[in-house]
């Protein structure tokens, strides 16, 4: 099981960050960072990796800045 | 019924007044601008006599609204030469609001030898007291000191030696609620120096014993839908990496695409962005006992504060943000976070901008001063305004006054205040709002990244900057912009909140109208202070020098930022 | 200045190519495919030869012909019901915009769930849907080639675009022979709409030199076969050159995106119902007279393709006139009407102004233009 948001995914063997958002419904882009088993990630850089089994994923996305 | 407090520094007296009606439904930036209009001699001295510091909190104060005490400070800016209105964040704010109080005007020159202090005490009587034995003293101290006489739970707003000695960059401190470090900073525009040439070193608001109660026109509707719109603000804030991180996390989206600023604005990528980055940042929090999540504020659901402590796990700074890294760091070519750590701590201790301060190091890397990436040389120099050596006080005059010194051609301003940690190139309509806002170089003013199709291009930035613009204004005169980022899905709700407390069925428009008549009323004050179109560009190099990381030059036609405020 | 260009459709032009519908979506896989279409289309006897054609190259069909103009979303996500109870696995749209957007509309609901107000904007990360061949039959919108569909959200009462990769035909069937049919006003009404097209993403913040080529082509075509095709729609050769120019007008506009033509067209469409081609041409002129300012240089080419005649001492001020003067003389000679013709009362304009600069087409315009600038641009074109 993959944890998006807290959203329980089905784990697929070699199933890419993008396709585990897909499958959660969710949106990401160039402005998405996200906590991967608590280390920060930018999106566009690990979008076509292999998530893990039992991966927990929070999606945040900037909205401002300072 | 709220009031206002005039200090006058001649006679040295405070009265209380009631707030003008005029300023009723005005909080914040908005009403910063109306005052200043009015009472600000536009081409006055910014150290002279007829300027004023205003203080004042937003519309919402005093209600249970998220975020609704943030503070202004406004003034005609010394650096700038225009009007400032310089948003923090803080305890004084909620205090103030406690004790009734909507504005602090601080008006002439102290005629005696101060400096002093304006204390508030928990009856409400607000008395101006000798605080000689604080002079020179930097903000660390100073909050202790003042901690230990009136109590840990007290409010301070001091200036540190920077203001004092009225450099230009130097800012104003506000403890964070809790553990009451001085860190939060109304940092842009020299404000410091206005309160130090007025004689104020500091502000301490009490607790009061009786706590003002803000009259409504609706009060039952104004607490139902402020109760919705926190709660729609708490969930964004869910999956906001401010949140979650704090505004550091913007570094791993800058540092990708070339927004973030490397070797004074050269435009460059710098590979190790990571170093001064969250990943980093969270370890050395969870090893070292610092914290994140942290409000500066009460009721605050954004909490993107921290406190960080060095290698032994003694505490170093709070509030250590984005654009005192990005500029300490990759834009000094320092990938050390702990240093530029220091480098926060120091000036938030003596009172300077960290974002005038960065840039002004890293413009005298470029002319050769000292190597680039020299954390020690960097340390030293930044030493040297608190010894107010001659190259010290140049540098805490900012960025501009250290590049014409040493004859630096790149010198990344614009009316004179340097930029925040976004290079223009790369995120063209920010480099509008550079260039147009009346506040400056000022990020705050107009964030346009991720919101045009492609930040590096031309399409929809002018209209994304004139949108945020507007936007800003009314943000910051509520409430703190990170928040207001949230609160898109109920806009809407802010003109009922609005109806609710002030009477009227005029919804969000009145809002609107009043973000335009505050960027308006800024930008007729500047134009009254002598800025002209010319003061609305950037520096040449960015129109002509190509960033390497994208390939793009700044290549917005003047034409575009002429018309950007043709409402 | 760094810009893009995406190619987004491969395309199939030429007489009789249509025949080649059932070849093509059985070569792309499918066995199953929802038709889409309007009634007026079947009862003009395009749609069944396509049907009959994709019958006898192995392919099952279900047709949906409830196609409505400015598709409301109510009727396309009953299309999609329809669609997923039968199973399909590819879409064939025949028709307008209305036919194509729709089709679009029905395959963003295949694999996300409705309603489709929900994607309005731009949409990076939708489950993609089932492969589409779009076969124009009007000259046109473009939407063969584009990456966006305009759907009507009936409770809101306003029409937005959804604008995705899963908006993107496999491929668009050009056949002249299909247009042959189209009456006049339609002809020239569509016509107008890829004109507006080709000058609008001309002289707005996103044109590049690809999609100005394209546009240019089409503005040259245009102004030599508009005329013909509507005074003689038999003519299979201004069929055929419209076809490609409106083509070419859809590439260009994807990319260099549309401004403050189409804000008003969607603005004074929605508010009068007036179709889209001819509520984008009432104040085009002026617009691009406009755009002008900043903008001369395309302007000239504008002028240049339309064959007006402009001083090589011209200030940009004179070419914008003479881009203006061109622009209406074409819309004269084809008969597209104005505002006052259409019915539409004059003191409506001041206050439909504020609504053309909240459409979402405005960030993209070359310069700001106030409000009360827009309204005063109305007013010249009102009885133009």
């Amino acid at each position: 099981m993959i944890y998006v948001n807290e959203k329980e995914i089905p784990y697929t063997p070699n199933m890419t960050l993008v396709q585990v958002l897909s499958a959660a419904g969710e949106e990401a882009d160039e402005m998405t960072l996200l906590l991967l088993n608590g280390k920060v990630m930018n999106f566009m850089h690990h979008a076509f990796e292999p998530i893990e089994d039992g991966a927990k994923i929070k999606l945040l996305h900037i909205v401002s800045g300072g | 019924m709220w009031s206002k407090l005039i200090v006058d520094m001649n006679t040295l007296s405070v009265s209380r007044e009631p707030l003008d009606e005029d300023f009723r439904e005005l909080g914040g930036k908005g009403l910063i601008a109306q005052y200043m209009i009015k009472n600000v001699p536009p081409q006055c001295d910014p150290l002279g006599e007829q300027n004023q510091l205003i203080f004042c909190l937003g519309i919402f104060a005093g209600t249970s609204f998220t975020t609704a005490h943030r503070l202004s400070v406004g003034g005609k800016s010394p650096l700038t030469g225009g009007i400032k209105e310089s948003n923090v964040g803080g305890y004084a704010g909620t205090l103030l609001a406690e004790q009734g109080i909507k504005m602090i005007i601080l008006r002439g020159l102290p005629e005696k030898e101060g400096p002093s202090l304006l204390h508030i005490d928990s009856s409400g009587k607000a008395e101006l007291l000798d605080a000689a034995e604080y002079k020179g003293m930097g903000n660390y101290d100073l909050r202790e000191k003042l901690a230990g006489r009136f109590g840990e739970k007290v409010a301070t707003i001091t200036i540190g030696s920077a203001g004092e000695m009225g450099y230009r960059s130097a800012s104003i401190h506000v403890s964070e609620f809790g553990a009451g470090h001085p860190s939060r900073a109304a940092a842009r525009g020299g404000l410091g120096a206005v309160m130090g040439s007025k004689g104020l070193k500091a502000i301490v608001v009490e607790k009061p014993t009786v706590r003002f109660k803000v009259e409504y026109a609706d009060e039952g509707k104004f607490r139902e839908t402020c109760t919705l719109v926190n709660k729609v603000i708490a969930q964004g804030a869910q999956n906001d990496p401010f949140h979650n991180i704090g505004t550091i996390s913007t570094i791993e989206v800058t540092g990708a695409n070339g927004i973030l600023p490397v070797d004074n604005f050269s435009g460059k990528l710098f590979p190790a962005y990571q170093e001064v980055g969250a990943n980093k940042f969270l370890t050395n929090l969870a090893t070292r006992g610092g914290k994140n999540k942290l409000a500066c504020q009460p009721g605050c659901v954004v909490q993107c504060s921290n406190c960080y402590n060095d290698a032994n796990g003694e505490y170093l700074t709070s509030g250590f943000e984005y654009e005192t890294i990005a500029l300490f760091g990759p834009n000094c070519h320092i990938s050390d976070l702990d240093s530029i750590a220091r480098m926060d701590r120091f000036c938030d201790d003596i009172g300077v901008d960290t974002i005038e301060a960065a840039n002004a190091i890293a413009v005298a890397m470029e002319a050769g001063k000292l190597p680039w990436g020299d954390v020690d040389a960097t340390l030293a120099l930044l030493s040297e305004m608190k010894e107010a050596t001659e190259f010290g006080r140049i540098l805490g005059d900012g960025c501009e006054a250290v590049g014409k010194h040493l004859g630096c051609k790149r010198i990344p301003v614009v009316k004179h205040q340097a930029m925040a940690g976004y290079e223009p190139r790369n995120t063209k309509g920010t480099g509008i709002t550079y260039a147009t806002s009346p506040m400056g170089a000022d990020h705050t003013a107009g964030l346009t990244m991720g919101r045009a199709f492609d930040d590096a291009g031309r399409a929809a930035q002018a209209y994304a900057s004139n949108k945020l613009q507007v936007a800003m204004c009314i943000a910051d005169s509520m409430m703190c912009i990170f928040a207001f980022a949230h609160v898109v899905p109920v806009m809407p709700k802010l003109g009922e909140m609005m109806d609710a407390m002030y009477g009227g069925n005029y919804g969000f428009p009145r809002l609107a109208a009043m973000g335009v008549k505050t960027l308006l009323t800024e930008r007729g004050y500047n134009k009254m202070a002598g800025m002209t179109d010319a003061d609305d560009r950037l520096p040449e190099f960015f129109y002509k020098e190509r960033s390497v990381a994208t390939g793009s030059v700044f290549d917005i036609n003047d034409y575009e930022l002429e018309v950007l405020f043709d409402f | 200045m760094i810009t893009s260009f995406h190619v987004f459709v491969p395309a199939l032009m030429g007489s009789g190519a249509s025949f080649r519908t059932g070849i093509k979506v059985r070569e792309m896989g499918c066995k199953k495919v929802l038709v889409v279409y309007d009634k007026g289309l079947k009862a003009a006897g395009i749609a069944d030869p396509i049907v009959e054609n994709l019958h006898s190259a192995g392919i099952e069909t279900v047709c949906f012909d409830g196609v409505l103009p400015d598709p409301p979303d109510t009727v396309v996500e009953d299309a999609v019901m329809m669609a997923k109870e039968a199973g399909i696995d590819g879409i064939v749209a025949v028709g307008g915009g209305s036919a194509i957007d729709s089709a679009k509309a029905i395959n963003v609901l295949i694999n996300n769930p409705p309603p489709i107000m929900k994607y309005f904007g731009v949409q990076k990360n939708l489950k993609p849907g089932v492969p589409m061949v779009f076969i124009p039959t009007t000259s046109g919108t473009g939407s063969e080639v584009t990456n966006m569909c305009v759907i009507s959200c009936t409770s809101l009462n306003k029409k937005d675009s959804v604008v995705s990769p899963v908006c993107v035909g496999k491929l668009a069937i050009l056949d002249p022979e299909l247009t042959l049919g189209l009456p006049p006003k339609m002809t020239a009404a569509t016509g107008v709409d890829a004109l507006a097209h080709a000058v609008e993403s001309m002289t707005g913040n996103q044109a590049n030199p690809l999609s100005d080529a394209l546009a240019r082509d089409a503005i040259r075509t245009i102004k030599e076969w508009l005329p013909v095709a509507y005074r003689d729609g038999s003519n299979i050769e201004a069929r055929e050159k419209m076809l490609l120019a409106s083509m070419f007008a859809g590439m260009a506009f994807t990319n260099g995106l549309v401004h403050l033509g189409h804000s008003i067209g969607h603005t004074i469409g929605a508010q009068f119902h007036i179709p889209h081609g001819i509520a984008c041409a009432l104040v085009l002129p002026e617009v691009i007279e406009y755009t002008a300012k900043t903008e001369w240089k395309k302007v000239l080419m504008i002028c240049e393709c339309l064959g007006a005649k402009v001083s090589p001492y011209a200030t940009p001020e004179e070419i914008g006139e003479a881009a203006r003067t061109a622009l209406r003389a074409l819309m004269k000679s084809i008969d597209i009407p104005n505002m006052k013709d259409l019915g539409i009362p004059a003191d409506a304009l001041a206050k439909i102004a504020p609504l053309i600069t909240a459409d979402t087409g405005f960030a993209l315009v070359p310069y700001r233009i106030t409000t009360a600038k827009v309204a005063d641009m109305l007013q010249h074109a009102y009885d133009a």
